[in-house]
């Protein structure tokens, strides 16, 4: 890293974050019950669970999130922008790398509106304020509060909000990518493609937050804006889900544990991308926002996906990282329950809000509406939830004995590219290649190159042609 | 002939006993004051987004109808002096940095930090005016922002301070801080970089003190004129 020490500053200020949050377990009134957005004036009034200690635990842990988030970021994209091995150009770097970057760029400039909107609703909180809190009548006491505006937090929180669901997801795509090509024998299709796509679905997601709150009552035209920005959205996921296929196309597919993680993902991606272009239209929003529909389209596509591309990464690098191989029979045990029983749980979640069924109630007794089934698929989704957490126990216990009884890896199993596994040890140690680097002198994607002696080219092999001396190099293997 | 692979995009090629053998091209040499200049841009682009969304938080909380706005206390028109002094001292450093006159160097240093330290305690001073004039925190509205954006501001400021410790400290040894992990500097001084080689560090004091001088001024007009 260019910052060691800040890198190190960063997790222990994020192991600070952490403890502060989880604080809120332990006070009087508990954690708070403000939700995940803690929408003012709900979040911070007395009623609302952990409105008192609790809430002030969290927005402080918030704050101090976002200092070492800043740190890590500046660290990352210094990192890739000066430190790259020699020959490691920017246009070779594995995806995985290109996803990081673009998406420690996304935090840096995302967080600190949430930083912002957390320091305000502090001072309404703690000092009485009123940024966020308009006059309130709890049960015929008036709060102190006056004037304050709830959808100003809102925005600032959606500021930060929309993109950060990138920043999540662009990683995963980077590594979904690179775990795809190499289990494919493929290079991937579109490399540029796919920089081009990322770097675009960055900057787009600082233009959309707004539909976030199109049920807020907003002025159409900029519903109509925000609507516009949105579908654009689809346009870089489109062409990110077709250079997947193409990928898989006619590629020597081995269906490895992180293969079929990866081939969930796109799965899960898409039916959870096209979902999201229902939520991206003010007509189709407005109806649906309420309901069991949006909790399926963010879960498919924001919550299984980038689980399932974690998974794919856990399996691809535990051999790297211990020097065992993963159980391939517990894996796909864990696979298949996971991936079928996650379409279980959210799929029906799709169809029933259509049906109307509103999200965030307790109980249905009261809604004339809901259908007679209703019942029978909450059931379900319910026994599915469960079993897809019984599997995780299988994934636990199957790192737990892997790393002690894993039948041992070689230094490269899956016969990968990148300079991770071309490593001297097979557990690199610290500085993970000794006193010489390597040098790089091709991207990571030559698998199944023509005429090669192995499927495979690792990037810091040199690259080696035979001149016939009459005519020189041979010219149209250039400019690729 | 056969062809063992196509060379890969971006590569060079040379030709040597009759094979092409590609060069690994468009290394990265490792410099250390490039990777600060990267550091300290990012940061600032992080600090920008804060004050950015302070800045329109005030726009749109002003057009509701309950604003009123905070007379603010004179003593903001010293701090703003001193900031100005310190943000000036620092670039004025960087002359005798560079024809390495230590003494005046550290004069201005001094200057600098000490103009800025009496910046914060004038803003504490500006804040019991405040209070003192009936504005507490929860007064109105734009008193309100008054202490959010002072707040922010000076704890940036403070901040700066630590940058500051460390380059006096540096020009009191007079040696080059070591790189992380014991890797030689992959750099060549050059022969302005002034004893200890401090002008590179000096300059991103120097664009950080601007910088935060730039943003005080844009949050003082923004709260003198409305």
């Amino acid at each position: 890293m260019a910052y060691p020490t800040l890198n190190m500053l960063s997790y222990w200020t994020y192991l600070l974050s952490v403890i502060l949050l989880l604080a809120g377990y332990f006070v009087p009134g508990g954690p708070s019950g403000g939700s995940w957005v803690l929408y003012p004036p709900q979040s911070i009034t007395a009623g609302t669970p952990g409105s008192g200690l609790g809430i002030t635990l969290l927005l402080a842990s918030i704050a101090v999130f976002v200092v070492s988030a800043t740190m890590g970021g500046l660290n990352y994209i210094t990192t890739v922008l000066q430190m790259r091995t020699r020959g490691m150009t920017l246009m070779r770097m594995p995806l995985t790398v290109w996803g990081v970057f673009i998406s420690a760029v996304v935090a840096l400039l995302s967080f600190p509106p949430l930083f912002v909107a957390g320091v305000m609703l502090l001072f309404d909180h703690l000092l009485g304020t009123s940024f966020f809190i308009p006059t309130v009548n709890v049960l015929g006491t008036v709060l102190p509060h006056e004037g304050g505006s709830p959808l100003l937090f809102q925005h600032l929180f959606w500021f930060f909000g929309h993109p950060e669901v990138y920043v999540v997801i662009l990683p995963a795509m980077g590594i979904i990518s690179d775990v795809m090509a190499t289990h494919a024998r493929k290079p991937i299709f579109g490399y540029k493609a796919m920089i081009v796509s990322m770097a675009a679905i960055g900057v787009i997601s600082f233009t959309v937050w707004a539909h976030h709150m199109f049920a807020s009552g907003m002025n159409p035209f900029f519903g109509y804006i925000f609507a516009a920005t949105t579908l654009v959205v689809a346009i870089p996921s489109a062409m990110k889900t077709y250079n997947w296929l193409l990928t898989l196309w006619k590629g020597s597919i081995r269906f490895t544990t992180p293969m079929l993680f990866t081939i969930g993902f796109v799965s899960t991606f898409v039916i959870g991308g096209l979902t999201g272009l229902f939520l991206g239209n003010v007509a189709v929003d407005l109806p649906l926002h309420d309901t069991y529909f949006v909790v399926g389209h963010f879960h498919l596509v924001m919550g299984v996906s980038a689980i399932l591309a974690m998974f794919a990464g856990i399996y691809h690098w535990f051999p790297k990282v211990t020097g065992r191989m993963m159980n391939e029979t517990l894996g796909k045990i864990h696979f298949f329950v996971t991936f079928l029983g996650a379409y279980l749980v959210f799929f029906p979640m799709l169809l029933m809000g259509f049906q109307g069924i509103p999200r965030r109630y307790f109980s249905f007794d009261l809604v004339a509406f809901a259908p007679s089934g209703l019942d029978a698929v909450n059931a379900m989704v319910t026994v599915a939830a469960l079993a897809v957490g019984a599997a995780q126990l299988v994934f636990v216990a199957n790192i737990v004995w892997s790393a002690v009884r894993g039948r041992e890896a070689d230094a490269n199993p899956w016969q990968a590219n990148t300079l991770e596994w071309q490593t001297p040890q097979i557990r690199p140690g610290h500085g993970n290649w000794g006193p010489k680097l390597p040098e790089v002198y091709r991207w990571p994607y030559d698998y199944s190159v023509p005429g090669a002696a192995r499927d495979f080219i690792p990037q810091n092999e040199p690259e080696v042609a035979v001149v016939s001396p009459a005519t020189g190099p041979e010219p149209e293997g250039a400019g690729r | 002939m056969t062809r063992f692979s196509q060379p890969s995009r971006g590569s060079r090629g040379a030709v040597a006993e009759g094979r092409l053998v590609v060069l690994p091209g468009g290394g990265h040499r490792d410099d250390p004051v490039a990777r600060s200049q990267i550091a300290v841009g990012l940061l600032l682009a992080a600090m920008t987004m804060v004050f950015a969304a302070l800045v329109s938080a005030y726009l749109v909380r002003m057009d509701l109808s309950d604003w009123r706005a905070a007379p603010l206390p004179p003593v903001l028109w010293v701090n703003t002096a001193l900031l100005v002094a310190a943000s000036a001292a620092l670039e004025a450093a960087l002359r005798p940095a560079r024809a390495g006159d230590t003494r005046r160097l550290s004069t201005l240093l001094w200057v600098a930090g000490l103009a800025t330290a009496a910046f914060i305690v004038g803003q504490l001073a500006a804040w019991f005016q405040m209070r003192a004039m009936g504005y507490g925190v929860a007064a109105t509205p734009g008193a309100s922002f008054f202490y959010l954006l002072t707040l922010v501001h000076g704890v940036h400021v403070l901040g700066g301070l630590v940058p500051w410790v460390r380059l006096l400290a540096r020009l009191r040894s007079g040696r080059e801080p070591e790189e992380p992990g014991g890797r030689a500097r992959a750099r060549d001084r050059n022969g302005d970089d002034g004893p200890a080689g401090v002008v590179p560090a000096l300059r991103l004091c120097a664009v950080y003190w601007h910088f935060l001088l730039g943003v005080w001024i844009v949050l003082y007009l923004l709260m003198l004129l409305t």
